[in-house]
């Protein structure tokens, strides 16, 4: 972690607080992303002649997992991606703007799917390899909200006119790899933090004389949560390695291989997590939910993270054995 | 020992030893001089293969060049070792010395005993294999019953090791023995080497499920070993073997024990991916993840600071991983002598081994719940 990634996890931490804990509503949340907006943390990895406080991906990546860590809702990821496609495109930024999600569900018609959508001025929309810019202005959203309970909005594809929106210097599949690293980060955060909550409370919850942690498949389990945070983190690591994606059709491998393990480790921690909590984690007022929650949402909000995991392994037996085997060395950077 | 390289060199480094590497096994499966298998290093044994290396100067490659070594890093030696592994080659007779006898006599022997074993090991010409566990020591290795007695101009070692793979073809065993008993059971352990041809050593084959023999047991019935044979300090050795394990848990071979099968599966599929795609990708990441760890403990090795949550953790997901390759290609219809079918039973008859040797997942779960339980 760099100097400014550290700082950055410190502030937000400080800035959190346990401000989670009493945060309700829409209202709060507007406000919480006011100030951090204020703070310059949305910006950071943008262009700096855009007036942020610079930064790299990695740095970015600390601010959006320790927001989620703390349990605090942003627009971060679509708001970062949404910014930073405008910006490489020489367009004038949104305020706001949100990232699309096309979605053909099966037997029904195609729906574009906006998070945040209703608060929004424009959305990055992409198709056939491109992305555009779509004015929100008289699009007649349904509201509706995604597992987490956070605004989640929809629009049948029928109803966008996809000539009229503005053309975007970056590709689709960037748009796509941009979106689903800092996903990635948001669920490792969250994961995280479910795993310290869990941490604690087997630590400090007694039953039978002693904590619940001297329990054999108390501390067995707890170990397992453990095992799939640092593979999350390697995966997240290793994404990061591979460096801002460059122009292209495909989304670099590192980063679907990142998609699909932290989905499927954030997956087996919130499982675990509500299995040691007992019955008090399965209520709205004790605070796993929240992480639980948006673990669920997150890990296929983009698209289903099986998706991810046909696109990988269509390219693994696509490649042959030295291609594979390279693919998966690729990344060696030493540090220091 | 930290050494900086700048990154471009390194990466130039690694490259030619993945072509030197890449080159051998090529010309080797041309010529028909052995077949990919599972759990290579354990299984298939060829000095001839092992002296190939060796005139490369790929084996020590690691180890200092004050003893004769490459002096090279240990992502290098990850290059090397994970190539060989992926092709399934020959490996099994320099193995054992190359990653943790050679390196723990270089950390910890006297001058006397490193110029009589390293240039050996480096040529391939002394075959090592592992006196530790024993019929009433498994997980619990600091209570083996093996004991060296101290004699005139050395020690004599009675005892009784068991799973010692290529005892049969071995020059050397390492020896894990009790020199002292002060009622804790990890003081007053010690480490030695013994010439399998001494007097008094019996090897007895043991053959596994599938017909193959390369575990024994070996008794130790009073054979002398001269004292510079010591590796270290008398009652030392459960700290020095620790870190000889430690080489063991961080390695390739706790994820591409398998990997001859997950290629022949690829290869299966490439005509009809038989809607196995997803679970292709599925397996891909976790790889492409434990190879991540695996040269996270590496580069943490050459800096000094040993990954060893990291380790545990890939030699945990390394198990399974290695266990659900064998489940994808279990799909696959094949047709008994094909070389799919041999691959597979090759890798399944090898399966109940990767979960038990060097610390069962309910070890390493417990070390890593003690470890949080300390934070």
């Amino acid at each position: 972690m760099s100097t400014f990634a550290a700082e950055l996890r410190d502030l937000v931490t400080k800035f959190a607080g346990d401000r989670a804990d009493q945060e309700a509503g829409p209202q709060a949340r507007r406000e919480t992303w006011a100030e951090l907006i204020d703070l310059g943390l949305r910006d950071v990895a943008l262009p700096e002649e855009h007036g942020g406080p610079g930064g790299t991906l990695a740095d970015l990546v600390a601010v959006v997992a320790t927001l989620a860590e703390s349990r605090l809702a942003t627009p971060i990821v679509e708001e970062s991606v949404g910014r930073w496609a405008c910006a490489l495109s020489g367009v004038e930024l949104p305020e706001p703007v949100t990232v699309g999600t096309s979605v053909q569900p099966v037997g029904g018609a195609s729906t574009l799917v906006l998070p945040w959508g209703r608060d929004c001025e424009a959305a990055v929309v992409c198709a056939d390899g491109e992305a555009r810019l779509l004015r929100l202005a008289n699009i007649p959203l349904t509201h509706d909200e995604d597992l987490a309970d956070l605004p989640s909005d929809v629009v049948p594809w029928s109803d966008i006119d996809w000539a009229s929106c503005v053309p975007l210097q970056v590709t689709q599949a960037q748009v796509r790899a941009r979106r689903a690293l800092l996903r990635s980060a948001a669920l490792l955060g969250a994961t995280r933090g479910a795993y310290a909550l869990t941490r604690d409370y087997v630590a400090g919850r007694e039953q039978f004389g002693a904590p619940l942690l001297r329990l054999a498949p108390v501390a067995s389990n707890l170990a397992v949560m453990r095992v799939h945070l640092v593979e999350a983190e390697a995966a997240l690591q290793r994404a990061l390695d591979g460096g801002e994606p460059s122009p292209g059709q495909q989304v670099p491998s590192e980063i679907l291989v990142c998609a699909v393990t932290v989905a499927a480790a954030s997956t087996e921690v919130a499982a675990i997590a509500h299995q040691l909590h007992g019955a008090i984690g399965t209520t709205g007022e004790y605070p796993l939910a929240r992480l639980t929650r948006a673990i669920w949402a997150w890990r296929d909000a983009d698209q289903p993270a099986a998706e991810y995991e046909r696109e990988l392994g269509e390219r693994a037996i696509a490649a042959g054995p030295d291609e594979f085997w390279d693919s998966l060395t690729a990344w060696d950077t030493v540090l220091g | 020992m930290t050494v900086a390289i700048p990154d471009g060199q390194l990466r130039a480094r690694v490259t030619e030893l993945r072509r030197q590497v890449r080159d051998l096994v090529a010309t080797w499966r041309d010529q028909g001089r052995f077949e990919p298998r599972s759990d290579a290093w354990m299984r298939s044994f060829d000095l001839a293969f092992s002296k190939e290396l060796a005139d490369r100067s790929l084996i020590g490659l690691s180890w200092p060049t004050e003893v004769g070594g490459g002096g090279r890093s240990n992502v290098e030696r990850l290059a090397v070792t994970e190539e060989l592994l992926r092709a399934g080659a020959p490996v099994a007779a320099h193995w054992m010395g190359d990653r943790q006898i050679g390196p723990t006599i270089v950390r910890h022997g006297n001058p006397e005993l490193q110029a009589e074993l390293l240039p050996g090991i480096m040529a391939a010409s002394l075959v090592f294999c592992l006196g530790m566990s024993e019929p009433e020591s498994g997980s619990d290795l600091a209570s083996v019953r093996t004991r060296a007695v101290e004699i005139d101009g050395g020690w004599e070692i009675t005892g009784h090791k068991i799973w010692t793979s290529h005892a049969h073809r071995a020059t050397h065993a390492y020896v894990l023995a009790r020199t002292q008993d002060d009622g804790q059971k990890h003081h007053g352990l010690s480490e030695f080497i013994v010439d399998m041809d001494a007097p008094g050593v019996r090897v007895e084959p043991i053959r596994d499920l599938g017909g193959e023999h390369h575990f024994n047991e070996v008794r130790f019935e009073r054979v002398s070993v001269p004292a510079h044979r010591l590796i270290g300090v008398a009652g030392n050795g459960w700290r020095q073997v620790t870190e000889q394990l430690s080489f063991e848990r961080g390695g390739p071979e706790r994820m591409l024990s398998t990997y001859p099968a997950l290629i022949a599966t690829l290869r299966a599929l490439a005509a009809d991916d038989r809607g196995l795609a997803g679970e292709v990708g599925v397996l891909t990441a976790r790889l492409a993840v434990l190879r991540r760890l695996c040269w996270q403990v590496a580069v943490g090795h050459d800096s000094g600071q040993p990954q060893i949550q990291q380790a545990a953790v890939l030699k945990y997901l390394g198990n399974s991983f290695e266990r659900d390759v064998i489940e994808l290609m279990r799909g696959l219809p094949m047709v008994p002598g094909s070389d799919a079918a041999r691959v597979f039973a090759d890798a399944l008859l090898a399966s109940p081994g990767f979960g038990i040797r060097g610390g069962a997942a309910e070890v390493l779960l417990s070390m890593i719940a003690k470890q949080e339980a300390r934070r």
